[in-house]
């Protein structure tokens, strides 16, 4: 792989799609669904649907810039409980769950041992916090992106579920968290055909 | 219909005007981010695979109705068959384009064109669909897949997911920094496609190491099959249809990803 090289911090906005991007396969679950998104008094860098219909404020920083952005994430948290139902209302399809406590995730090249004791004092995946490098593959910029909370599930669940084979069958598959995104639901499939009946 | 909270929520709370200083690095305006290039996305469709070129073509259309450009793109070899409609724009400006590229690269290159040269067409990003052919995609008939993100369309049956695992294990063994989606298709429930997509999603994590993007559901419904016989744009001619619904969802999915491949 001669064409990797590590990359200096590239401009926010470069960052901020590289994080984006690189979000999917950190988690599959999460989806992103606004950018820039202004808060109590400043922006959001990416506001997210988590696997559970929770609310995640995603934070962006560089070096040295922890500590502020914890405080921000914590007023995040405070500021998106009471909105969550209104941005199901404003975007129903976006699999929202209002009763889901709502996360933050800081993500910064490193953190101070100050930010990662307080981080241990909430409770647990209320704020994840994430390491990012930055790397240029095939003049394309990409990111490496690694919790620092041991006690991420996704991880928990995959390093304890037995391996499966292709000839396993569909009901074989032990329960883990799903990766499957819709924002439909079962009635946004029935309604037509519920019509179409009534019709007949 | 806005689909995105970044669409509708300007409407309700202060909106920055531009990039401003902050203290902690730079905000940058709510929404759409201008770029330099459309993201790509290959989707390998077969030579009489009639369904899965109808359903990628609506999903172009839906991703037009987002607000997004949209392009599909395909070889010339497909001129006159029964896969798409006449080159040229279509619905809702999404337009469809034939180029006499005879292999991957030259695919590549067309598309790459297209999505710097319709840019910034729209400020909501866009879409390139491109249309491979499988057999481009086999074990030596390229150095490497230039396309890094691709969209595989399988049912929910156990052949087409080994299929799709399959062609995901030549895909990530061709190139390992691939992204794949897969969107599961002709299925009547959610738990039908989820279960699926978990099977497939399983056996590609545990047996090649790699992770499946999912990208939605979408059902096997009658106006479907009108719709592709007629060759009229699902979401056009059954806008309430279940398939509809599943369409725009799906789209919607797609083009949040795009947004974040913009091109640098």
């Amino acid at each position: 792989m001669t064409d990797l090289e590590w990359e200096g911090l590239p401009e926010r906005l470069s960052l901020r799609r590289a994080i984006r991007h690189r979000l999917r396969r950190f988690d599959p679950t999460i989806r992103v669904i606004a950018e820039g998104f202004l808060a109590e008094a400043s922006a959001i860098d990416l506001l997210a649907v988590g696997g559970e219909g929770e609310i995640i404020s995603i934070r962006i920083g560089r070096s040295g810039d922890d500590g502020a952005l914890l405080t921000r994430c914590l007023a995040d948290l405070h500021w998106l409980q009471p909105r969550s139902v209104d941005f199901l209302k404003l975007a129903p399809r976006l699999g929202l769950e209002p009763s889901a406590e709502p996360r933050a995730m800081l993500c910064c090249p490193e953190f101070a041992a100050e930010t990662r004791a307080a981080v241990e004092t909430l409770p647990a995946r209320s704020i994840e916090l994430a390491t990012y490098r930055c790397l240029r593959q095939q003049g394309q910029l990409s990111v490496l992106l690694e919790t620092t909370s041991p006690s991420r599930p996704q991880a928990v669940e995959r390093a304890a579920a037995p391996p499966l084979r292709p000839s396993d069958g569909l009901r074989q598959a032990p329960p883990r968290r799903s990766g499957f995104r819709t924002g439909l639901s079962d009635a946004d499939l029935n309604i037509a055909f519920e019509e179409e009946k009534i019709l007949d | 219909m806005p689909r995105d909270l970044a669409d509708v929520l300007h409407y309700f709370l202060p909106e920055f005007d531009g990039e401003r200083e902050t203290g902690i690095g730079r905000e940058v305006q709510l929404g759409g981010v201008e770029a330099r290039s459309l993201a790509i996305l290959g989707i390998p469709i077969g030579e009489r695979d009639v369904v899965r070129a109808a359903l990628a073509w609506n999903l172009a259309i839906e991703t037009a109705r987002l607000g997004a450009a949209t392009l599909m793109i395909a070889p010339a070899s497909d001129a006159g068959s029964p896969l798409w409609p006449e080159p040229g724009m279509g619905p809702l400006g999404t337009e469809l384009v034939l180029c006499p590229a005879t292999d991957l690269e030259s695919l590549y290159l067309a598309a790459t064109e297209l999505a710097k040269s319709h840019a910034n067409d729209t400020k909501m990003g866009g879409i390139v669909f491109v249309r491979i052919p499988p057999p481009w995609l086999a074990v030596g008939r390229t150095k490497a897949n230039p396309i890094r993100w691709l969209l595989l369309l399988t049912s929910a049956n156990r052949r087409d997911l080994h299929e799709a695992y399959d062609l995901a294990k030549t895909l990530s063994g061709a190139d390992p920094a691939v992204e794949l989606g897969v969107t599961i298709h002709g299925v009547s429930s959610i738990s039908e496609a989820r279960a699926a997509f978990e099977y497939l999603s399983r056996i590609s994590e545990e047996q090649l190491g790699l992770v499946l993007s999912s990208y939605g559901l979408l059902v096997d419904d009658l106006d479907v099959y009108r719709a592709i016989a007629a060759q009229r744009p699902i979401g056009l001619a059954h806008p309430q249809a279940p398939a509809t619904h599943a369409l725009m969802d799906v789209a919607r999915l797609l083009h949040e990803d795009a947004r974040s491949r913009a091109c640098d």
